[in-house]
This record gives structure tokens, C-alpha cells and sequence, in this order.
């Protein structure tokens, strides 16, 4: 398997433009200043951290400070711009958009017109006018799973190289100041008036701050080939979901995520020399975390060090993870940690955590865990080590992948399970389930039915499996209906009427979050946005259990209307549904129909044109052509797609016309399944573009002798 | 406990756990034991907020425990 290191990094931080800034930074910490874009006067809390920003009232603020961190890191790895073509992004964001409240979060405002440029108000946005302009045509995702959305993103990268879909990937994470995240926050009283203090007795919350960073991954012999200097290996990485409530983490539901990125990286407990802590100076956040790294890095205690970077830069929400590991790359480098700010001598009833306060001290600073956690319970840890350390050899078998049912949880329709194994097997009796809380929204009820539907068919070997696996969900729309609910109450009540419950349940991931508390799913959870996105999450479920690290993934998509606040005219309805796919490795079974192939296509007008979609589809054909196509060509401009269907004239295929919303585009895979185990063609692949969006192609076949 | 804030409190208290329809609050029950938890109580902070036009403080809450210390901290408050 492919050894992925670290060649570059940049960013724009709190305490100015680029990594030295910001590596100097951690050294002092900053004032406080007020918030630009809104008053304070109604709040108890008055001070933010900004980023320094050329134009801090550019609608494309995100965009902007993304740009400025990538162009760093790619400076320092030596890539001109439009240099590696095959290089792709994964963008982290929670918050991209939403700068433009009145044009994002107002569900009154009028309709766009087709012309209208969309990419300022998705969170998508900053990755998409990014993959363009850089010439970044390889894998493309964007994640958003609330404060641990950028080391989320730095898995799925990782995994993108070690699969050998591409030699080179960025990294990036953006988030902005907004004023409902900051009422979200202030509501839930996790803002400070002071500094932001982890682990220590004076702690009394953080400080809100904002920025952007990058880090360049390589796969290691590519680096070598074009003389690029490693900087820090990227060992491994691991993630676990807390299964229980969605804003008070469980130090269980962490060190789950600390033991799965360990064991990952082939590294034991005893080696790990830093950790750097998510440590939001919250005290259900601290309390759980200092358990969690007891309890899992208790051996290593004489040589551990903790530190934690948002005692000087605040909390930067989904990037918090990526600046820390820039933070953790340039330790490495410097060998010099950056200090935990304004420890006390009296530490509160957490645990006792070794907290490095002495900057001149000269400790090891690898390997290093970088650790964050989201709302919802999401965990999401890196391994990160020096560039020479010698990473253990692991062999890749890719193993073949099948999709055993699915369940389709509709608003009007009720659930219904598609099964596609059809030689019957384990069929058992439903599992015991937690109830879902009643003032769970829509989207969150649909998935968790779907969900619970899908475990009682797997039986209960198999959902016991699945469950510690995880679930990867995608979603175009998110919760959004709690962030028009926030807008209102801000716009109409001031601030500080804006209800914690709604903050709460804002994140894109907490329906994944709440079904699996309801269904005790245990494993990584993760949330792709985007049109295709339940497609990404399918894709990305196949390429985990077929290297082996899964026995089975749950897959799913989920929308509903409420929460598609804006759109353009002529844009296709979206159901009010969840759509949920059961992924595992494919046993001997005659018949069974499997996953032989994907292909992803980036959102640029390079990567999603008719050559390369044709592309695509030959190579997925292989020396045998699938005997349908079925295609949804919606990301394509008129003149691509006629060009593409032209070329397909002469086989079967199909136009596809999915509706909007994640879960539509996953049900045109399982239409596609359900023709296959009827008997219908032996071999199809589904292709799934839409506007905005990467593309995505799957290619399944019925084997054996049926 | 004759005047209008506990009332006030308890009506809020009730929006806030369904399990509690229908029952009289007494001042000495401790809102965790409501069926209120930890985020369900900052949305009652919230409310209770807004309803007395008031903006209480971190530190004043960690001291509240029981429905009538919520009210008694909505009384002191409110005479400032």
C-alpha cells in the first residue's frame, strides 16, 4: 500500500497570512477584537479572532482565504499552478455560504435565475472555483461533519493515494465568522469573554476565530521522483462515532477514534510522543478527551506530551483539525511544540494531563495524534510522523465488494427494503433499538428508519458488524431548516434568541449523528455534501471494505425539501427521502451482483466532459462492455451531453434524469441493482453527474452462473 | 411563593420535557430530574431569557439546580 507523506502547507490564520505567522502565533496568542460583520451589543460575549483577510467584505471571502492557503502550500511543494492535472482536492467546511445570510438562509427570498453564479453560496463553493482554477482534476470530495470535518477530510485524501486513484492530493479546510454560528455558539454558553483555556481550571470556553488551511498529501515514491522534501509522514487515521448525545462527547466514543487511528498506523500506545488535543476548554469536551487520552495513552505518560492549539488561535470550527495539523507538520519540522496557553497550576477534576507549557523545553514532537471532535458525536484522529520514519509495509488485496439490500425511507411511501441477495441466508428477527427522539427533524427520522430497517434485515452478525463499522451518508441540503430558523431569530428577536436546540441539531452531520445513537452505530460516520454526494459515499464505502478495512459499510443519502433553502429556476424537485445501502464483501455466492469498478470524474470543465466521461465508461468496460450504460448527464453542458450520447448510440443505454437531493441519485443505483438480481443485463454502470458537482461512475455485474 | 415569575418559570419549565404534561412543578425538584438535559436546559435559559428580558451569566447558572432557584435567580435578576 501506498506511504503518504506531507510536502506542503499553507494557510491564513487568526494571526496573519502563511504558516510562519501562524507557527508564531501559537507562541503569544492574540486579543480579541469585534465581530465585522455584526453587532455585539445584544450578546454577553464580544470578542472574535478574525482572519486577516486583503478584502474581509469580499462575497467570496472563503474562496479567497482558501486561495491564499493553497497557494502556499503548493509553493512550498513545488507544484505550479495547473502542474498535476491528476492531483485532486477534499475541501472541509461547515460554514462556506452562509457568510451571505440573506442569500443562503432566507427560505423567502426570490427564486435564482439560471445564470446566477452559485458556487458563492455552497459550501462546496471555495473546492469547486479551487479544483479550476488549479487545474486539480483527481478526486474531489466535500465533507462536513461539524468540528471534525477537516480531519475527515485528511482520511478520505489519504485514502484517495493509498488506493492508487491518484499520486497527490490537497487538503483544505475554510471556515468563516458568521453571525448564526456565533449566536449557535453564544447560545449554547460555549463562548468565552476571556481566552480560550483547555484542560486548566480557569477554563470558561473559546474563542471563535476563522481562517483557511492546506496541506499538500503525497504518495512517497512521487515525491522522491520529482524531488519534493517530505515533511512529515501521514501514518494513518482513525475515527469512531460517540453513538450517543449529539453535543456532550463521551471519552469512550474518542479514545475508540484514538485506537482505530493507532492501529491504522501500526503504532502502539507507548510511542505516541505528542497529542494534540481538540481541547476546546468546554468542560463536558475537556473532561471526555483528557478520559480518552488517559485511558488510551496511559502507557506512554513519562514521554507524552499534550498540547493544544486553540489556547493561542481559538477555535476555528470544521478547520480546527487542519490548522492543528499544520501545527503538528511544522512541530516536526521545527522540533519545537507550540505550548498550551495560560495553564494554571491547579488543573479541575479531569484527569492530569502531561500539558506542555514550556515552549524552550526540548521534547519529541513524533509521531503525533492529531485529534478532533464534532457535534453529533463525530471523532476523527490523525498519526502523524517524521518524513523518515519508516512506515510498516501493508499489502492491499483488493477484495471484491457486493450491496447486499437497501432501504428506501420515504415521506409518502413508508420504508421499504430492496433485498439483492436473493439465495436467502442469514434473515433474522429485528434487533432491539433505542426509539428516536420525537423532536428529531424529518431527515433525521427518514435516515433512521432507513437505517434501522437495513440492521434488522443484515440479521444479527452481520448488522453487529456494521455497526462498528459505520455509516458515510451524503446530503445536498443538510439540516438547513435550523439555520433559517436561526436567521429569523436573529433578524426578528435579536441574537440571543436564538435557540441551542436548533444550533445543535444545525450541523450537516447530525442526522447521521442521531441515527447512530438510535441504532448504536459505533464506527466512523461521515458526511459528503453535494448533488452526487450519496453517489461519493457509495464509492468511498466500496473502496474501504474492498482494502480490507471494513467487513461492511452502511451507505446513505438523505434530503428533504425544507432544507433546500434557495435554488435556481427549473431546478428538479427533491423528495423527502433517505435512501440506505448495506456495502460488505463479496462471499462465494453464484449470482451475487458486485461492484467492479468506479470512477470518479472532478467538477471542472476539464474532468467532466464527454471525452472523459466516454473515458470513464471504457475503462470501467474493460475488455467487456457493460451491456447498459445508464447515464445522468445533468453536470455536463448541452453539447457535452449530446456528444455523449451519440457516442453511446450504438449499445443500451439509458438517460438518466435524477431529482435533487442525495438520496434520488443513490436510487437510480438501486434501481440499477434491482434489474441485475431480476435478471435483467449481466453488467451496467450507473453514471452520476449533476451542476456543481463531481461526477461519479459505478460499474456492477452479475457473476458466476446463475 | 405567592408571586408571578415561579408560574412564569414552570410554564417554560413544562414547554421543555414532554413527560411532564399535566404535572404541578414544586420549587425543590431538580430540573435535571425533569427529563430536561443539558442542552434541553440551555434552550430553557434561552426562553426564560427572552420572556424576562434578561441576559443572565455563565457563572450565575452553575449555582441553579432546582425550578426555584431558577426562579429566585429570574427574581434577583430582574430587580437589578
Amino acid at each position: 500500500m501506498a506511504h503518504v507523506v506531507i510536502t506542503g502547507m499553507g494557510c491564513v490564520s487568526p494571526f496573519g497570512d502563511g504558516v510562519d505567522a501562524f507557527v508564531a502565533g501559537l507562541q503569544t496568542g492574540r486579543a480579541a477584537e469585534p465581530p465585522r460583520g455584526f453587532d455585539v451589543a445584544d450578546y454577553r460575549i464580544k470578542g472574535v479572532y478574525h482572519a486577516r483577510a486583503t478584502d474581509p467584505d469580499s462575497r467570496e471571502l472563503p474562496l479567497e482565504l482558501a486561495e491564499s492557503a493553497l497557494s502556499e502550500a503548493f509553493r512550498q511543494a513545488g507544484v505550479a499552478r495547473g502542474e498535476e492535472r491528476s492531483c485532486g482536492l477534499a475541501l472541509a467546511s461547515t460554514s462556506a455560504g452562509w457568510h451571505l445570510p440573506n442569500e443562503t438562509l432566507d427560505p423567502a427570498r426570490p427564486l435564482l435565475r439560471g445564470d446566477a453564479d452559485v458556487t458563492v453560496l455552497l459550501k462546496e463553493g471555495p473546492g469547486l472555483a479551487l479544483a479550476e482554477r488549479w487545474g486539480l482534476d483527481g478526486p474531489h470530495c466535500t465533507v462536513s461533519s461539524a468540528c471534525a470535518s477537516s480531519t475527515g477530510a485528511l482520511a478520505w485524501a489519504t485514502e484517495r493515494i493509498r488506493d492508487g486513484q491518484t499520486p497527490m492530493m490537497v487538503v483544505g479546510a475554510v471556515d468563516v465568522l458568521t453571525e448564526v454560528v456565533f449566536a449557535g455558539f453564544h447560545s449554547m454558553r460555549l463562548l468565552t469573554s476571556g481566552e480560550t483555556r483547555p484542560f486548566t481550571a480557569g477554563r470558561s470556553g473559546f474563542v471563535l476565530a476563522e481562517g483557511a488551511a492546506f496541506l499538500v498529501l503525497e504518495e512517497a515514491e512521487h515525491a522522491r521522483s520529482r524531488g519534493a522534501r517530505p515533511l512529515a509522514l501521514m501514518a494513518g487515521w482513525g475515527g469512531s462515532s460517540d453513538a450517543a448525545h449529539i453535543t456532550t462527547p463521551t471519552g469512550e466514543g474518542i479514545a475508540r477514534s484514538l485506537r482505530d487511528a493507532l492501529a491504522d498506523s501500526g503504532r502502539k500506545p507507548a510511542e505516541v510522543r505528542v497529542y494534540h488535543a481538540h481541547g476546546t476548554a468546554s468542560a463536558a469536551s475537556d473532561t471526555a478527551e483528557a478520559e480518552a487520552v488517559t485511558e488510551v495513552l496511559a502507557p506512554g505518560e513519562e514521554t507524552l506530551r499534550v498540547t493544544a492549539t486553540k489556547s493561542a488561535v481559538g477555535h476555528t470550527e470544521g478547520a480546527a483539525g487542519l490548522f492543528t495539523a499544520v501545527a503538528a507538520v511544522a512541530a516536526i519540522g521545527l522540533r519545537r511544540l507550540p505550548p498550551v496557553l495560560g495553564v494554571d497550576d491547579a488543573q479541575p477534576a479531569t484527569p492530569r494531563l502531561p500539558l506542555h507549557t514550556a515552549p524552550a523545553e526540548d521534547v519529541q514532537t513524533s509521531p503525533a495524534l492529531v485529534h478532533a471532535s464534532g457535534f453529533g458525536g463525530a471523532n476523527c484522529t490523525v498519526l502523524l510522523d517524521a518524513p523518515d520514519t519508516a512506515a510498516p509495509v501493508r499489502h492491499r488485496h483488493a477484495r471484491p465488494v457486493t450491496v447486499r439490500l437497501a432501504v428506501r425511507a420515504d415521506a409518502h411511501d413508508g420504508v421499504r427494503l430492496i433485498p439483492f441477495d436473493r439465495s436467502g441466508g442469514e434473515a433474522e428477527a429485528g434487533a432491539d433499538v433505542a426509539p428516536q427522539a420525537a423532536s428529531s427533524g424529518r431527515v433525521s427520522r427518514l435516515l433512521s428508519r432507513a437505517v434501522g430497517a437495513a440492521l434488522d434485515a443484515a440479521g444479527p452478525r452481520r448488522s453487529a458488524a456494521v455497526r462498528e463499522s459505520g455509516l458515510l451518508t451524503g446530503t445536498a441540503f443538510g439540516v438547513q431548516e435550523h439555520h433559517a430558523r436561526m436567521h429569523e431569530a436573529i433578524r426578528s428577536r435579536g441574537g440571543r434568541s436564538v435557540d441551542p436546540l436548533d444550533f445543535a441539531r444545525s450541523t450537516f452531520n447530525v442526522p447521521v449523528a442521531e441515527c447512530a445513537a438510535a441504532h448504536r452505530v459505533r464506527g466512523r460516520t461521515e458526511t459528503h455534501v453535494g448533488p452526487t454526494s450519496g453517489a461519493e459515499a457509495l464509492v468511498s464505502a466500496v473502496g474501504l471494505v474492498e482494502g480490507g478495512r471494513h467487513p461492511a459499510l452502511l451507505v446513505a443519502g438523505y434530503d428533504a425539501p425544507e432544507n433546500r433553502l434557495w435554488h435556481v429556476e427549473g431546478d428538479a424537485p427533491v423528495p423527502a427521502r433517505a435512501t440506505v445501502l448495506l456495502v460488505e464483501a463479496a462471499g462465494e455466492r453464484p449470482g451475487a451482483v458486485q461492484v467492479t469498478g468506479h470512477r470518479r470524474l472532478a467538477p471542472t470543465s476539464r474532468a467532466l466532459t464527454a471525452p472523459a466521461v466516454l473515458r470513464a465508461v471504457e475503462e470501467l468496460d474493460g475488455d467487456e462492455p457493460a451491456e447498459e450504460v445508464w447515464a445522468d448527464l445533468a453536470g455536463l453542458p448541452a453539447p457535452e451531453r449530446a456528444a455523449v450520447y451519440e457516442a453511446l448510440c450504438d449499445r443500451r443505454h439509458r438517460p438518466m434524469n435524477a431529482n435533487a437531493g442525495a438520496a434520488a441519485v443513490l436510487d437510480i443505483h438501486v434501481a440499477a441493482l434491482t434489474q441485475l438480481t431480476d435478471g435483467g443485463p449481466r453488467s451496467l454502470t450507473v453514471l452520476s453527474t449533476a451542476a456543481h458537482a463531481p461526477g461519479v461512475a459505478v460499474r456492477y455485474e452479475r457473476g458466476g452462473h446463475d | 411563593m405567592t408571586d408571578s415569575v415561579f408560574p412564569a418559570v414552570c410554564e417554560l419549565v413544562h414547554k421543555h420535557s414532554a413527560e411532564l404534561a399535566g404535572r404541578e412543578l414544586e420549587p425543590d425538584e431538580r430540573i435535571v430530574d425533569l427529563g430536561i438535559d443539558s442542552l434541553e436546559r440551555l434552550s430553557l435559559v434561552v426562553d426564560i431569557e427572552n420572556r424576562f428580558g434578561l441576559m443572565i451569566d455563565d457563572a450565575d447558572l452553575s449555582d441553579v439546580h432546582t425550578v426555584g432557584e431558577l426562579a429566585g435567580l429570574v427574581r434577583l435578576q430582574s430587580a437589578k
